[in-house]
């Protein structure tokens, strides 16, 4: 509870003052490597921001960044002092960019997943319940990984917070609809997987055929991407 | 481009390797690339290829290769092919055959080609992943091209062979006393865990692969859970029975295992080349 309220404070006061521009270092910073900084924001709209800012106005030398779920890794070409990456950090940002939204997907789902009645069992409610609960809210992209576009969709309704199978199963088709801990998902591509798979869709996360292009962006190959809301439309 | 040989046979393992493909971790994708990225670039340097040149990377033994054309080949690392020893290059002649014996210690040697082995690439990288649609394993029959024509040694055409400079190579059975750097979560582990971190040789598992090695030894105590968040090549994740897995090119993006240490960034071609059952050891680097 203390947590939310120092996060309210800091949202709060972060809207009073100007954005990142406080004289004290906001985020703290952990060294992870000789050339990567943790940075712990788990704030939605901070981090939204935040990836904004790091797509188009990265700080010099960065090579990449990799969203955690209460953290982003800033992993620079080359070591990198704290305080260089503070004044970054510390820079005001431009309005527009503030207000970049993530972009807003609508993935058709059909809810014809094998664990579909034993999740509606396991907590109790009817099946037409569970794929109301699974399709009722919008998500964020918290973060991809596991494999190639997986992404981790949250916050999911507390009342689908399932520990994940016990036995993992060792094919898990292209384009399940699945969920797993706290999180909502979708498997790009054939793998093993432990969630549990309410549905599938057709929808492509992943274009690995578009990984070999030199040009492709990554929205080529990626349809997703941190930061973008998700929302599941049943389908019969 | 030139086919300049052709897989016999896979032996314990080969692959095409290159610099990897970093950059695309936040879309889940691993790192990839060559798993001692000194002694595939001494592989490389010895044919004065880029030292990310794609190049094969080859599994303790076992493997059969055949020259389909004239020309010079370089070898590092842990592999010895008949008279090619490793740390040198020659010159081959069309036909003959390289059969992959092992070296005394060791995991992974390197085998390089005239400009580097051309091949599709994925996000920059040759390496292949075919479960994720990227590419297939390489298998007999395939051939391997070769980006450039063969080396031009005007100067003294007589020369056949080039060997590294002794204090360039390396021998895999004195590995060095591996340095680290404190990890995201050092400070959540109790200082006996810390101590006994380094307090001990480990060994490495049998359960060990590209994607991590597994450190068998006394359990240290763990740290409490975090939410996932990045892993880097290098890290040693704690899971709950205690024992350490090294995090490698292969492996997972997130996890959400406590991170007690991570090898100085030179220090993973040592740990990569040290085989199952041999021992490790770790110092924490000031």
């Amino acid at each position: 509870m203390a947590r939310i309220f120092a996060r309210l404070g800091i949202a709060l006061g972060r809207l009073a003052g100007e954005v990142w521009g406080f004289a004290m270092d906001p985020y703290p910073l952990h060294p992870y490597s000789e050339r990567g900084w943790l940075l712990d924001i788990g704030d939605p709209a901070e981090r939204l921001a935040l990836f904004a800012a790091l797509e188009t106005l990265p700080p010099e030398r960065l090579a990449e960044f990799v969203p955690g779920f209460g953290n982003v890794l800033l992993l620079f070409v080359e070591p990198v002092a704290r305080e260089e990456v503070a004044r970054w950090l510390a820079r005001p940002k431009a309005p527009k960019l503030l207000e970049r939204p993530g972009q807003h997907h609508r993935i058709p789902v059909r809810y014809d997943g094998p664990d579909l009645a034993e999740v509606a069992r396991a907590i109790g409610v009817s099946v037409e319940e569970v794929i109301g609960l699974h399709s009722g809210q919008p998500y964020e992209v918290m973060l991809m990984g596991f494999s190639p576009g997986f992404p981790y969709l949250g916050p999911l309704h507390p009342r689908l917070h399932l520990a994940r199978r016990e036995s993992p199963r060792a094919r898990v088709t292209a384009g399940a609809v699945a969920i797993g801990g706290c999180h909502a998902g979708i498997y790009p591509a054939v793998s093993p997987g432990g969630w549990h798979l309410l549905g599938t869709t057709d929808f492509v996360l992943f274009r690995p055929e578009k990984a070999g292009l030199a040009a492709a962006s990554a929205r080529e190959v990626f349809t997703l991407a941190a930061g973008d809301r998700v929302s599941f439309v049943p389908i019969l | 481009m030139r086919p300049v040989l052709e897989v016999l046979s896979g032996g314990m393992g080969m692959a095409l390797q290159d610099a990897g493909r970093p950059g695309w971790r936040r879309f889940g994708v691993a790192p990839a690339g060559v798993m001692d990225r000194h002694a595939a670039g001494a592989a490389n340097r010895l044919l004065g290829n880029p030292v990310g040149a794609a190049v094969l990377e080859l599994l303790m033994l076992g493997q059969r290769l055949r020259v389909l054309d004239d020309t010079w080949l370089a070898l590092a690392g842990a592999a010895r092919a008949g008279t090619l020893e490793p740390w040198s290059a020659r010159r081959f002649e069309r036909g003959e055959v390289l059969e992959f014996v092992p070296e005394a210690a060791g995991v992974w040697g390197y085998l390089a080609v005239p400009g580097g082995i051309s091949a599709p690439r994925w996000f920059g990288s040759v390496s292949v992943d075919p479960r994720n649609g990227m590419g297939r394993a390489l298998r007999e029959g395939d051939k391997l091209l070769a980006s450039a024509g063969d080396l031009l040694v005007e100067s003294a055409p007589s020369i056949g062979r080039r060997v590294l400079r002794v204090d360039e190579r390396r021998d895999y059975a004195r590995p060095p006393v591996l340095e680290l750097l404190a990890g995201p979560q050092w400070a959540g582990f109790p200082a006996a865990a810390r101590d006994a971190l380094v307090g001990q040789a480990w060994m490495v598992s049998a359960q060990s692969d590209r994607s991590g090695y597994r450190l068998e030894g006394a359990p240290l105590e763990p740290a409490p859970a975090i939410l996932s968040e990045p892993v880097l090549p290098g890290s040693l994740q704690v899971p709950g029975n205690g024992l350490p897995i090294v995090t490698l090119n292969d492996g997972p993006t997130v996890g959400g295992y406590p991170k007690i240490a991570i090898l100085r960034d030179s220090q993973r071609d040592w740990l990569v080349q040290c085989r199952p059952e041999t021992d490790v050891r770790f110092q924490w680097s000031h």
